[in-house]
Order: structure tokens, then sequence, then C-alpha cells
């Protein structure tokens, strides 16, 4: 038992090796006006977009921190560093043209095999900036965009862009939706033009190298009508001892008949606050799709959130998260049933193990006028041990009659008769053990494209491995 | 003899989209006569017989339904039933706290109005459980929760028996029966005749259940209309020969 | 006149949904309501000073609030198996503020029945019921609640209760209308297989409102909770309904589990529900269900082709759903009562 997180630790640092940031420019530590005029002139903003980010400070300074969820005291944002831009950063769509030490960084987390394998385009942010982005030409010339958003803000989208930024989670939202808008940076936008289907997802994958520093990235996707889009998010950072912040935003717009899937494997190091928020509006008959796999970070809170905004759209959410040493995880997602014959599907998983914290928390509103919709909730909790804990509290509230809403909660731990059967069969109690976990978690094992899941079985086996005394 | 139901150039669609299932139906049954209803699968059978009661799931777009006089074309389900006609589903549902015995009575009791003594009412109903074979404990169980196929379609015919209608529409009730339940089932609509002495409108393709009926007239229904009529040979032709001859005749 | 936090959830979740607790305008005491008790042997009764360890439902605020209104306790000390129930009638016939603070201390291994019904006619009241019960080891209680308000009452109904090992702590309890019901109950399930069945019917109507709280606090090994509840909602009635099981480390072997049904009749009825399962425990099972919605329409076609309007089909699931609860009442009498009700409430 005494050896365990350590093994595990150890086991991580394929995610914890990082390189000097000494020639990076940075901000300095904590939040002022100045702080944030100064990224603005940095990024070189339009003039609404500096107002945008100052009208957020003044926002964000008058929000209070959440009175529910796990603490988040050991965030201190005097010393958060908000903006760390890379030494001689410039976008590229080169692969060779990324500087040595950060195409090393991501080489080591196979980013461009998997672009080269699958994908139909990829994005890579190291700290607060882009540093390459590339879309296959079959692609491009579909009409499909895949940028940061700064390139947007200059481009021939500007306007989208403009009226789309923060509309669905507006600075208001909560503190640190207010903090993001004042120091956002970096990120992607997409716009994937009505009736084009693309057949490979396209990727983004975030990495935050400097430390004590904050990474503030914006995705904004715009799927227009009758189009398919499925888009992956990877995350993580190595492991400092002083706290780092993430606080994205995720503006999904999901067209008429229209299709996104948005899988995330987030796997930030065990110094991060995760302090994330997702969101998608759907139009008539559209779908969102969410994959999310949490196993990284110090405190989370992500609730990927669907507004069903028109006539007989759909919101699917699948997700587990893994809770281990050290960890407070407080996940789940949030749907609001606008409109009629609406429709929602959540299916969770969480693990708890070596005192970790693992909170799902849901709320499925279904309004006066969204009838005929339904709801279905179903979540599962897995305690390892008894020094861990695991709580549920998902929310509903239903305000008209006309409408079906099931929801199940089941929490326990792994049967001993279980274990015992594997074992009878020769595997070792470890491996029994952890073979059962990953059957726990594989309602989003088979959601993922191959690559990913296989990742993601190997974060558990991580976890998992000399769990057993 | 006068007809309890006439059903005229009924077009019936489904209630949410613009698909026409019936074209144009008519169909007259006499009161107290035994008519049945055949056709191959998807023929719109079903549909006629629920769309009678005023099924939720269809619209009446054309056409007139004319019951004991009245007309009923749009009337709500529950009208229709205190009309007197009564339709035995298909899959009938489960009612999960509401007891076989306190359903009936209540729904007796909205159809005349009239308050039934408990104990007269469990007297009557044992005995009419006994003509179907059914356990007397079913009058507590609940309205068709947990029961087998067989143990619906009987509650089915215990319903029609105690609801006594002037006209039972019944929807492939012997489908998916072994024999022993065919036979009590047979038995059931038996003894509605011979003590209600209502009208019987037959919906099914297979023959078991009319072997000990005297059939009035059949009618054949395919792809939304009545492509043929006739006597109760028909029934036995059909058996025979199947479906072709009839269909075929139709599209020359 | 104070504002109170009612009925507070052990976990707060997003303000924004207001389910952490209600806040009400809660006003000073008239004095106590004087209900008709009907003894039985084996019981004694003295007035006493209410537990100052006591945890209700409807939380601290409230307690406090009575403990500063001085509201008197009257004692009942259960020291033989019950024959037949102890029985309090309250027949509230005043708009006034009445509130009342009982003890129930039953003895080790005994088993009795408390029955407690409360009518309000068309009193426009706030009436408040604060209940501790304290079960001694392999002890039984069943506590039987029948609440019949008019649109008009406010109603407090508080519970605690502390269970030693193997003792069992049975409750029904039946809300038949109200302008506003509060129903807090909190169970400390610390004895060793000690459990709680609880069990809660309800048919509101009009712009009635339930709000609602359970807790079981499970710190004993090898406890259970059972918590089903079951109920209608017409018009434009409202109810919250809270619940949580709370696996506390070191309570193994425990298993609770909660079951709500919830018939939406009419459009405009609101409905919240928050079940929580709180667990720091590794060797204990935790189950939630709920079904929230309307009749099916199969159902509602199925039973309207026997000649039912929907009107009458309504009244016969509501009623369904009421008699289902109402068959847990170890009391006939009590039992007719709620049939009555429901017989003259027919529209």
């Amino acid at each position: 038992m005494k050896e365990k997180t350590q093994v595990a630790d150890i086991d991580r640092s394929m995610y914890d090796f990082r390189y000097s940031e000494d020639d990076a420019y940075k901000v300095d530590e904590g939040l002022t006006p100045e702080i944030v005029e100064q990224i603005s002139k940095e990024k070189n903003d339009p003039d609404w977009m500096r107002e945008f980010r100052l009208k957020s400070l003044e926002i964000y300074n008058q929000i209070p921190v959440p009175n529910w969820g796990p603490s988040i005291e050991g965030l201190d944002m005097d010393h958060i560093v908000t903006y760390v831009r890379p030494k001689d950063n410039k976008m590229e769509n080169d692969w060779d043209n990324v500087p040595t030490d950060i195409k090393d960084t991501f080489e080591k987390l196979g980013i461009p095999q998997a672009e080269r394998k699958s994908l139909a385009g990829v994005g890579a942010q190291y700290d607060s900036e882009l540093v390459y982005h590339n879309v296959k030409d079959s692609v491009a010339e579909k009409g499909v965009v895949y940028t940061d958003i700064e390139s947007a803000l200059h481009g021939p989208y500007a306007d989208m862009i403009h009226d789309h930024f923060m509309k669905l989670v507006p600075p208001t939202d909560h503190k640190f939706a207010a903090l993001h808008g004042a120091v956002w940076s970096g990120g992607s936008f997409v716009y994937v033009p009505k009736g084009v289907h693309l057949d490979f997802p396209l990727q983004s994958y975030f990495r935050l190298n400097a430390k004590g520093a904050g990474q503030f990235e914006h995705t904004l996707i715009i799927v227009d009508d009758d189009a398919y889009l499925h888009f992956i998010e990877g995350c993580s950072a190595p492991k400092y001892n002083v706290a780092n912040l993430h606080a994205g935003c995720v503006e999904l717009f999901i067209g008429k008949n229209a299709t996104l899937r948005y899988s995330t494997i987030e796997n930030w190091s065990k110094n991060m606050y995760n302090l994330n928020t997702k969101r998608a509006r759907v139009d008539e008959g559209g779908k969102v799709e969410w994959i999310s796999g949490s196993f990284g970070s110090h405190v989370s809170y992500l609730y990927p959130m669907s507004v069903l905004a028109g006539k007989g759209s759909r919101s699917e959410f699948t997700s587990v998260t893994f809770a281990g040493k050290g960890q407070n995880l407080d996940t789940g997602c949030k749907v609001v049933h606008a409109a009629p014959d609406t429709s929602s599907y959540v299916n969770t998983r969480s693990i708890s193990k070596d005192g970790g914290i693992s909170t799902f928390r849901s709320a499925v509103t279904i309004a006066e006028n969204a009838t005929g919709s339904k709801s279905s909730v179903s979540c599962q909790s897995l305690m390892l041990d008894d020094i861990s804990r695991s709580d549920t509290i998902p929310a509903m509230d239903i305000r008209t009659s006309d409408a079906d809403v099931g929801h199940e909660a089941k929490i326990g731990r792994i049967s001993d008769e279980v274990v015992f059967y594997l074992m009878s069969r020769g595997m070792s109690e470890e491996d029994a053990r952890a073979l059962i976990v990953s059957g726990f978690a594989d309602n989003v094992g088979k959601e993922l494209p191959l690559e990913y899941a296989v990742e993601m079985n190997n974060l558990i086996q991580l976890e998992m491995k000399g769990a057993i005394g | 003899m006068s007809d309890i139901l006439q059903v005229k150039g009924l077009k019936v669609k489904l209630a949410d989209e613009d698909t026409e299932i019936l074209h144009g139906i008519d169909l007259n049954v006499g009161a107290g006569e035994v008519h049945v209803l055949m056709g191959p699968n998807g023929a719109g059978k079903s549909t006629l017989g629920s769309s009678l009661m005023g099924d939720p799931r269809y619209r009446i777009t054309d056409g007139k339904v004319i019951f004991d006089g009245q007309e009923i074309t749009h009337e709500t389900t529950d009208k229709i039933a205190k009309a007197g006609i009564f339709m035995s589903f298909q899959n009938p549902v489960e009612v999960p706290g509401v007891s076989v015995a306190n359903f009936i009575r209540t729904a007796v009791e909205n159809k005349t109005g009239e308050h039934i003594k408990a104990w007269d009412f469990m007297k009557d109903l044992k005995k009419t459980m006994r003509v179907l074979d059914m356990d007397p404990s079913y009058a507590e169980r609940d309205l068709n929760v947990g029961f087998s196929g067989g143990e619906k379609k009987k509650a089915e015919i215990l319903q029609l028996l105690m609801l006594k209608p002037q006209l039972a529409i019944l929807d492939e009730t012997d489908s998916g029966l072994d024999v022993d339940a065919v036979r009590t089932v047979s038995a059931g609509i038996e003894e509605y005749k011979k003590t209600v002495g209502g009208a019987l409108l037959i919906i099914t393709h297979a023959t078991r259940i009319l072997e000990s009926l005297k059939v009035d007239k059949t009618h054949i229904l395919a792809d939304g209309r009545i492509i043929a009529e006739g006597d109760a040979s028909m029934v036995d032709d059909i058996n025979e020969n199947g479906f072709e001859k009839y269909l075929n005749s139709s599209k020359s | 006149m104070s504002e109170l936090k009612l009925n507070i959830l052990p976990s707060p979740t997003w303000n924004w949904l207001r389910m952490n607790d209600t806040q009400a305008q809660i006003k000073s005491t008239d004095g106590a309501a004087v209900p008709q008790i009907t003894l039985t042997s084996g019981v004694s009764e003295n007035d006493g000073i209410f537990p100052a360890a006591y945890d209700g439902g409807i939380g601290v605020d409230f307690s406090k609030f009575l403990d500063d209104e001085k509201v008197g306790t009257e004692v009942f000390d259960i020291n033989a198996d019950t024959s037949e129930p102890l029985k309090l009638s309250f027949a509230y016939d005043s708009d006034k503020t009445l509130d009342n603070r009982f003890v129930i201390n039953l003895a080790e291994s005994k088993k009795a029945t408390v029955i407690m019904n409360f009518a309000a006619g068309q009193n426009a009241g706030q009436y408040s019921v604060q209940t501790a019960a304290r079960i001694a080891r392999g002890a039984e209680l069943t506590v039987v609640q029948v609440m019949r308000f008019s649109d008009q009452a406010t109603f407090l109904n508080d519970i605690g209760t502390d269970i030693d090992n193997g003792g069992k702590f049975n409750l029904v309890q039946i809300v038949l209308g109200g302008k506003n019901v509060f129903l807090g109950v909190k169970n400390r399930l610390s004895g060793e297989k000690s459990a709680i069945d609880m069990k809660l019917g309800y048919y509101m109507t009009g712009d009635d409102n339930l709000d609602v709280n359970y807790v079981a606090s499970h710190t004993g090994k090898k406890t259970t909770c059972d918590i089903y509840a079951n109920g209608v909602l017409r018009d434009r009635a409202q109810k919250t309904f809270r619940g949580t099981i709370d696996f506390i480390k070191g309570c193994k072997g425990a298993k609770g589990n909660e079951m709500e049904d919830v018939l939406l009749m009419d459009k405009p009825v609101k409905n919240k529900t928050i079940p929580v399962i709180l667990c720091a425990e590794e060797d204990v099972e935790g189950n939630h269900g709920a079904t929230i919605g309307k009749l099916a329409k199969d159902v509602l076609f199925y039973l309207e082709s026997r000649g039912m309007s929907q009107e009458a089909v309504y009244e016969m699931m509501a009623r369904a759903r009421i008699d289902a609860i109402a068959a847990e009442i170890p009391d006939d009498e009590t039992r007719e009562l709620v049939g009555k009700y429901l017989d003259e409430f027919r529209r």
C-alpha cells in the first residue's frame, strides 16, 4: 500500500518532462488593469476586445468565489502569471519550423504522429500561444476554417467572432468566466460550413509548460446547418509544486440538423486548478455529443452545459472521472431544455481512490415551453478504498407536466466475487481490479477513437498500478 | 337488421405525419353480427380498429363513423367507449398501482353512472373469471403488470364481459396464444355473444378463434382499402389459398 | 416574523437552482395546539425539555426559532409494546400560529406505533410540530402522519431521530394539500444494524406547495435506509424533494435506497428533485432512482377506451398512488380518513 502512489507518480513522468521557460516573454504575476492592457497590446486586440477585457476584469473583481464545491484556497491569483508567450513565438503551419524544445514536447505526446494517421487538422498550444496549426488541404477546400482566435479576429471571420465570442458564456456567468474574459489567450476557431461532413476529427492539444502560470485558451466552434464535426481536445502539463491555473472557455454553436461531437481527455498535472467552462447551443434538430475523460488536476470544476434551444435538438453526455491521491474533481453537466421535443441523455462514471474525492454534479432543467421533452440520467460511482470520497448531487427542475424524466444513480465497490472469479482464472488481484475499473470506464472508452481509448486505458492502468497492498 | 356501425369513406393519417394509411374505408356491421376483417401484414387492419376508437396516434382526415345512429367520428375515446364500443388491445399496457378489480369496477361505474356495491361487484367478477379460467387472485393484481401474453388477453376478454358493449372490436386476440388459451378466449367470446348479444368485428390473420363462431361477413383489407367482401366461406378460402387471388384481382 | 432558512440541503450546489434551502417568513407563536390524545397502555405523558442535541430535517434555524419562542415540550415515554397505537389528532381551528414539540422515547426492544393526524379545514394559520424520537436498542417505532389541509394552511413538520443498535424507525407521511407544507426528517443511524423505512405520499392541487428534506445519516455499521416517495401534482402545484443518503466513514456494510415517482398531471405544475448520495466509505451500496413525468399516452388511451374520461383516469391514477402509500398505515381508522378525503375531493 505504501509504495503505490510513488509508483504512480513515477509512471506519470511521461507527462512530467519540462523545458526551461527562461527565454519566454511573461507578464508580471497577479491581475491588474495594467496587466490586462499589456496582454491586450501584446496580442494586438481590436478596440472592442480591449474594452471587453477591461470590463471582464471589473466583473471578476465583483463576483465572489463559489460557496459550494471544492476549496480553491490554494489558488492565489496574486501569484498566477496570466500570460506566457514562448520565445520567438510565431504560429507555424510547418512542423519543421516549430522551436525544437516545443517540438520535442509534442513529439513525446504523440501529436504529429496522430495528425499523420487519422486527423483532419491539428492545433497545438504551448503556454499562452498557439505554436502550430495545420489543416489538411482536402478539408480546407470544403471551406472548413480551423485557426487560432487571434488570427481570426483580424481576418474575414472577424465579424463572426465578434458576434459569438463569450455570448454563450458571458463574463457575468461566474468568477472564472470573468477572469477568462479578461486574460484569454490562444485557443481555436473552427467554422464548418453548411452541409459539410468531416469524416476525420480535428484536434487541439494544450500544453502548459511554465511554472505558476495560467492557461486561458478560448475555443469557439460554429458548425453550420446539416454539418458534422468531431473535435478532440487533449491537455497536459508537467507537475510543479506551485499552483497552476486553467480557466479555458469552450463555446459551441450547432446549427439546424448539425452534429458536433466534442471529445476531451484531460490529464493536467496534479497541481492544476482546472476551472473550465464549456457550453453548447443547439438549434432545431441538431445534436451535441460530449465525451469526457477527467484524470488530471488537483481541483476541477467542470460541467459542460447544453442549451437545447431548437425544437427536437438533442444532447448526449458521456463521461468518466478518476480522482486519485490529492485530487478533488467536481464534474458533471448541465442541460437546459428550452424548446419542445428536446432530449438529453447523460451517462457518467466516477472512480475514487487513494483519498481522492470525486463529485458528480448535474442540473437538468425543463422549461415551461419544452413540452414533449425527455431526459435520462444515469450515474455510477465506484469507491476503491475507504479513505476516498464520492458524492452524487443531481438536480432536476421540471416546469411542465409534458415531460418524461428518468434518473438513476448507483454507488458501490468492486465486488469480491468478481475479483475472486477473475483470480480463479489466473489473474493477479491487481490485474483483476484494474480490468474491472477499465470495464467500468468503458462507457467513454468505446466512444473514443482507438488511439485515445488506448491512451485513456493507459491512464487508468497507471492509476491502478500498485493499488493492492 | 339495422346497422350498429357505419363507416363511410374513412381516410386516416398518422397524427404527426402526412402519411395516409387508410384511403377511404366503407364498412357496415349490423347489430349482433359477427364480422371478420382480414388482410396481409401492414394492410391497416389495426389502424382501422384503433382509429374507430379515437387513438391519438392517428387522425381521421375524411369520412364518417356512425355508431348506433350517432356520429362519433371525432369523439374522444372515453365517449366512444361509453357509447358502447370496446376494443381489445394487441398489447394491453401495464397499469401499476391499479388492481384489475378496482379498475373494472371504476370503469363499469363510469359507464353506467351508478354505484355498485363492492360485494355484488366482486361476486359478478369472480363468476366471470371462472368462465375464463382465471385464478381469482388476478382480481387483486395490478392491471396487466407482469401478466403473460395469454393472461393479458384473458384480462381483455374479462373487461369485455364486464363492460357489456354493443360492439366489440377484437384486435389479433388469438395471436401468440397456445391452444388452451385460444379455447378459453373463444369461450369468453361465446359467452359475450350469449349474454350480451353484441356485434363483433374480429381483426385477425389467423382463423382458430373463428372456428366456434358463426361468421356473418368477411372483409379483406389490403394497402388501406377494402378489396373484397364475402360470407363465412371466404375465411376458409383464404385459409387454404391465401390472399393472392384477392390482391391480384384488385389490381386488374 | 422571522426569515428562516428551511430544509437545508446537506451538500449545497449551484445557487441559481434555488434548491439549497427554502427561505420563508415564519410567524411568532400564539401558543400550542391542543391535540386530542388517545393514550395506550405502557405510554406515559409528561411535560419535559426538548433535547439540546436535537438535529432535525428542517434545520438549525427552525430549532433555534422554536427555542427562542419557548415552545413547550410534551414527552411520551413508551416502556411496553403497544397493542393499540398512541394517537394524536390535531384539528387546527383558528388562523393563529400554533406550535408543538414532542419527544418520543421508546424503550429497549419495545414496539410501538404513533399516529398523528393533522387537519386544518379552511383555516389559514401557521402550524408546526417538531418531534424528537429516540429509539433504544432493538426497539421499533412506527410513526404515521396524515396531513389534510386546504389551500390556506402553512405547516411545518420536523422530525429528528436517534436510533440505537438494531433499532428501527418506520415513517409514513401522507400530505393531502396545503398552501405551504414543509417536511423535514433527519435520521441519525448511529447504532449498528439500525434501520429506517420512510414512505411519502402526496397529492397537491391548486397552488399548493410541498417542500421536503429527508436525510439519512449513516454512521453505524450495517445500517440500512429505504426512502420511497410517490406523489401527484395537479393544476399549478409545486414540489421540491431533497433526499440525502449520507454514508459517513466507518458505516461499513451500510445500504441505502431511494426511489421517487412523480406523476405530473397538468402543464403548469413545477417539480424539483435532488436526490443526493454522499459517500465516504467503500463497503456500502447506494441506489437512487426517479421517474418524473406525465401519464403515458398509451396508458391514457387504453383507460379511456374503457369509457373513462381523462379526468376520471387522472383521479384513479392519483388515488392509486396515495392508496399504495396508505396501505402501509397499520390502523383502519386512519386509512379510512385518507380514503374519505380522496372521495370527497372528487371534482
